[in-house]
């Protein structure tokens, strides 16, 4: 009960060394083949009886996808939508380990910096491969705002350098520093209720509640940042300007 | 699920990516100093621009960001 950080540790439960890598199997591991299985669940339930008038589950599924799509057309323009699929799995993805992680006893994997690591990364060399395939080395103009006087590139140049490299980074730590700072601060909270006993204890249950609700609203949000950036980057990959 | 975005939550998420824009561009550009730094040699010198750099860039895309509504109907370029 001391370290506030220590729910975050991850043990391997099924040991597995394969050619020299420590592939053991953690919660981490388990929790994502969980969430792989309840994103699944969901969109099969919600498009078992397609309806004219749509049941409660697939005008859920049918209004968030929908949103997903103007999204992708928005800052992808139509070409885009060959990217589609992707950006509507990495979207539930992300938002059902958020939502997963809050339940009690589970772990959430969002708040490994290596897993929006990966992620972040994915999206970034995606875009940058999406760009020179498109554009070739003309893509490499991306590194100059459109309307800079030449004699302000030697500054211009290391600012994109340097803001084009932290993209990825911003993508990956925003993720993993909400998820990791809601959940502590959660686990701190409760902390305090379980010391201060039932004279005082109520104090910050009240706040465990209040913070647990705004955490919930968190996990949208951040599912929703992510997507809405992935977009965005890989759409300027195509659009260049 | 995923509802259009009201503008509590719009800007909700506006101010979270701010923050971070902010703090990782600074971090960037002092790491990339830092690596050039013991490349050539010249320690401190590249970090301080480095660090300077970065929180230019920082400050350029917090600013594309917040002028992100009135550019959006003409040019795209979003940080």
């Amino acid at each position: 009960m001391e370290n506030p950080l220590e729910h975050f540790a991850l043990r391997p439960l099924i040991p597995l060394h394969l050619f020299g890598l420590d592939l053991s199997i953690n919660q981490a591991v388990i929790m994502m083949w969980v969430i792989i299985g309840m994103v699944s669940l969901f969109f099969w339930a919600a498009a078992r009886r397609p309806q004219l008038v749509p049941s409660k589950i697939q005008s859920m599924a049918e209004v968030s996808v929908e949103f997903l799509r103007t999204l992708v057309i928005d800052n992808m323009g139509p070409k885009g939508m060959r990217f589609f699929p992707f950006i509507v799995t990495l979207f539930f993805f992300i938002l059902f380990a958020n939502l997963l992680g809050l339940i009690p006893g589970s772990y959430t994997v969002t708040s490994q910096l290596i897993v929006t690591g990966i992620f972040a990364l994915v999206v970034y060399v995606m875009s940058l491969i999406v760009g020179f395939r498109i554009h070739g080395l003309h893509f490499l103009t991306i590194l100059v705002p459109p309307g800079t006087p030449a004699w302000l590139l030697p500054l211009m140049l290391p600012i994109e350098i340097i803001s084009q490299l932290a993209r990825p980074v911003t993508l990956a730590v925003r993720l993993f520093a909400n998820m990791t700072a809601g959940h502590t601060v959660l686990y701190v909270l409760f902390g305090m209720m379980l010391a201060g006993g039932v004279l005082i204890g109520w104090l910050p249950f009240g706040f465990t509640v209040a913070v647990y609700l705004l955490e919930v609203i968190v996990a949208f949000i951040q599912a929703f940042i992510f997507t809405i950036l992935a977009t965005v980057y890989l759409g300027d990959a195509i659009k260049l300007h | 699920m995923a509802e259009a975005p009201d503008p509590f939550r719009q800007g909700l998420s506006m101010a979270m990516r701010l923050g971070v824009e902010l703090v990782v561009s600074t971090v960037v550009g002092a790491l990339l100093g830092y690596l050039l730094d013991s490349w050539l040699g010249t320690r401190p010198w590249i970090m301080v621009a480095g660090v300077i750099l970065g929180g230019i860039a920082g400050f350029r895309t917090v600013y594309y960001l917040a002028t992100s509504d009135e550019r959006d109907k003409t040019d795209h370029h979003n940080p």
